[in-house]
């Protein structure tokens, strides 16, 4: 198979994971606002589960589809690049402030979350009762999130004004939206793990490595374009908070109710180094956490060329 | 649902629309165009197959023309012939002796006068046949199957100084088609290629078949074979425009060879299942191609509709703005259209407001 075709799909699966992604959304908004369902239960389940449906169905489906690698790589790599990249950018531009309240007790979740996670991958595969767990560690966390108690990854405030007027409100559009989301994502979806396969063949790489760093990358990108138009509009505070849910959701979502449906393989070499890597940067965020500091330039440097080594040493 | 959104949407739907249309036209002629081609290519591998077989069949002829222009043996013959000679008669086993012990596959040799009557072979063969008269050049006797394998019967007249005197018979075995027919390149998991001879009123396949099935040994009566073996008995060569059914009970997609030479037909043939999943695996990918090109078309109609719609955005975000408290707020007047024509009428209605509260305080 010819790479030009394998980039092909990979830029064609991303598309429609993003339009999927974004329709769904949209149309769940829609849904819940002609509903009249509080918004804080909205924030909890629709947009935070509906941002993750792109990730959640790349890992089902090349789990299901044999590709276990790109699943557990699409997970730590996102994680990986969650911090690195996501938090990395856009603090060049504008710096970011970790003081939000609450935000200690989710990155310090994240951490136990982490560390649970790298325990399974020893004890692999990730089975249906690992999954049962993390999704109930899931629920648990979203009922806080209900009560308040805990930070979600909602959009800022300047995307949420902004979809005030995007949102269907006729019964038909607003089916329209969710049933052409629920038809683009596993489009998308199949189309990324077959152009991540066909990439990984071709280049004589594992599955596993596509995963880490082209799929998890684009299924970072709307994360990072996000936070950089925040950093733009000096409001980038937000994005500690997205990152920090965005990986709690990451292993407890997608991992979680992935492993509900297949038992997930885990590589070895995930554990011989990309767990450990995507451990480190949790850590160090957390620290920038504990200790309420501000992640400014010279952080924002190392935190990319982190990053950028990390790919180089994972190639 | 803002103006940004509504026309984005509706140029992606337009351009998946018109995506949609030509693949589904793609999509659906594709299937007989690919069917097409693959029945080319196996025609293409039977004719290839032939070529094969009539090589194999040409190196036994030129063999035996090689044996037959020894002029010793020619000397030998004419002489044993003439004079009854019992060295010449010695000379003539010797030479046969060696032709046997070095081409193996020459299973028998027999020389003979021009009364048909045996004077001398070499090699053991339980092949019996009626003799034919011989004729100048290598003539085709028949081929007789037999449990280990066909035997090919090959003779052909030796002349001295323009005078026939005598002939040489060479049973050949036959086996070495096997090398053609047990190559199964191009022809999958399931497909293969068998020899079919009409052997009385039977059809006899020439060499092993790559399937087993129980209480089937390679022969068929003529008149009840399978589609896949009585299609030596069709004319020219045809073949059957649509899927037969084969001797296991497979639809299969054929293609057949009438090797003249040797009296022989040449089946090559692959399961239409299989076929179809390679057509299957091909249709995917072009659909999987088509998905993602129309990624473009999302791409470029999403950004098109909000370039096109970010004027009435920009005017909306001013007036929000001016609701929440920066009266002083003026649209931007860009171009010459009905959008630039509202902004400009606003800020001329906001400027006219704004000099009344001025009056009025």
């Amino acid at each position: 198979m010819p790479e030009p075709i394998d980039f092909l799909k990979l830029f064609g699966g991303f598309v429609y994971l993003l339009m999927g992604g974004e329709l769904l959304v949209r149309g769940a908004l829609g849904l819940s606002r002609e509903s009249n369902i509080s918004p804080v239960i909205v924030g909890v389940t629709v947009v935070a589960m509906g941002t993750s449906a792109p990730e959640l169905m790349v890992s089902i489906f090349s789990a299901l589809s044999g590709h276990p690698g790109i699943a557990v790589g699409n997970v730590v790599g996102s994680n990986i690049a969650n911090v690195l990249l996501v938090v990395g950018v856009p603090v060049l531009i504008y710096p970011i402030s970790c003081a939000q309240k609450g935000l200690s007790r989710q990155t310090s979740l994240m951490i136990a979350v982490s560390l649970m996670f790298i325990v399974m991958c020893v004890f692999e595969p990730i089975s249906f009762w690992e999954g049962v767990l993390l999704v109930f560690i899931l629920m648990s966390f979203l009922i806080m999130a209900t009560r308040g108690a805990a930070i979600i990854p909602l959009e800022d405030a300047e995307e949420q004004m902004d979809r005030r007027l995007g949102l269907p409100t006729y019964p038909s559009a607003i089916t329209l939206f969710i049933v052409l989301g629920v038809i683009s994502l596993p489009l998308g979806a199949n189309l990324v793990v077959e152009g991540g396969v066909g990439l990984a063949t071709s280049w004589g790489v594992s599955e596993a490595v596509i995963g880490l760093s082209l799929i998890a990358l684009g299924t970072s990108l709307p994360e990072l374009s996000t936070t950089v138009i925040a950093a733009l509009h000096k409001s980038s505070d937000v994005a500690i908070g997205n990152v920090v849910g965005s990986n709690l959701f990451n292993i407890l979502a997608i991992l979680g109710i992935t492993a509900l449906l297949t038992d997930i393989p885990v590589d070895p070499q995930f554990l011989r180094f990309d767990i450990w890597v995507m451990l480190a940067a949790s850590v160090v965020l957390w620290i920038f956490v504990l200790a309420k500091g501000s992640i400014g330039k010279i952080w924002g440097g190392l935190f990319l060329a982190g990053y950028f080594g990390y790919l180089a040493a994972i190639y | 649902m803002d103006i940004r959104t509504r026309l984005s949407l509706a140029l992606v739907s337009v351009s998946l629309l018109s995506m949609m249309f030509l693949g589904t036209f793609a999509y659906s002629t594709s299937s007989s165009l690919l069917q097409e081609k693959s029945l080319r290519q196996l025609d293409a591998l039977a004719e290839s197959k032939k070529r094969d077989l009539i090589k194999v069949h040409d190196s036994w002829v030129e063999s035996l023309r090689f044996i037959r222009d020894r002029t010793q043996l020619r000397y030998s013959m004419q002489q044993y012939f003439e004079t009854g000679s019992p060295e010449a008669l010695s000379d003539i086993q010797s030479t046969i002796d060696g032709i046997t012990a070095a081409v193996t596959e020459f299973e028998k040799v027999i020389i003979f006068g021009i009364d048909d009557e045996e004077v001398a072979s070499s090699g053991q063969s339980q092949i019996t046949h009626p003799r034919m008269p011989v004729g100048d050049d290598v003539t085709y006797i028949g081929t007789f199957p037999r449990e280990d394998g066909p035997r090919v019967v090959l003779s052909t007249g030796v002349s001295l100084d323009g005078e026939l005197i005598g002939g040489i018979e060479m049973i050949i075995d036959a086996r070495d088609i096997t090398d053609v027919t047990s190559n199964y390149t191009g022809l999958g998991e399931t497909g293969e290629a068998f020899v079919v001879k009409k052997v009385g009123e039977k059809l006899v396949t020439l060499n092993p078949l790559r399937h087993e099935v129980e209480g089937f040994s390679g022969e068929q009566m003529a008149a009840t074979a399978t589609a896949d073996m009585q299609v030596v008995s069709t004319p020219n060569g045809s073949v059957p425009a649509e899927a037969v059914k084969d001797y296991r009970g497979e639809w299969v997609w054929l293609a057949r060879r009438h090797i003249k030479e040797l009296g022989w037909d040449l089946v090559v043939k692959v399961d239409a299942e299989e076929e179809e999943k390679s057509i299957d695996v091909l249709r995917k990918e072009l659909f999987d191609i088509a998905l993602a090109l129309s990624a473009f078309a999302i791409v470029g109609g999403a950004l098109l509709g909000y370039y096109l719609a970010s004027p009435i955005q920009n005017l909306a975000v001013v007036v929000e703005r001016i609701q929440h408290g920066e009266p002083g707020l003026r649209a931007e007047v860009k171009g010459e259209d009905e959008i630039a024509y509202l902004a400009e009428s606003m800020n001329g209605f906001l400027d006219h407001l704004e000099n009344q509260q001025k009056k009025g305080a």
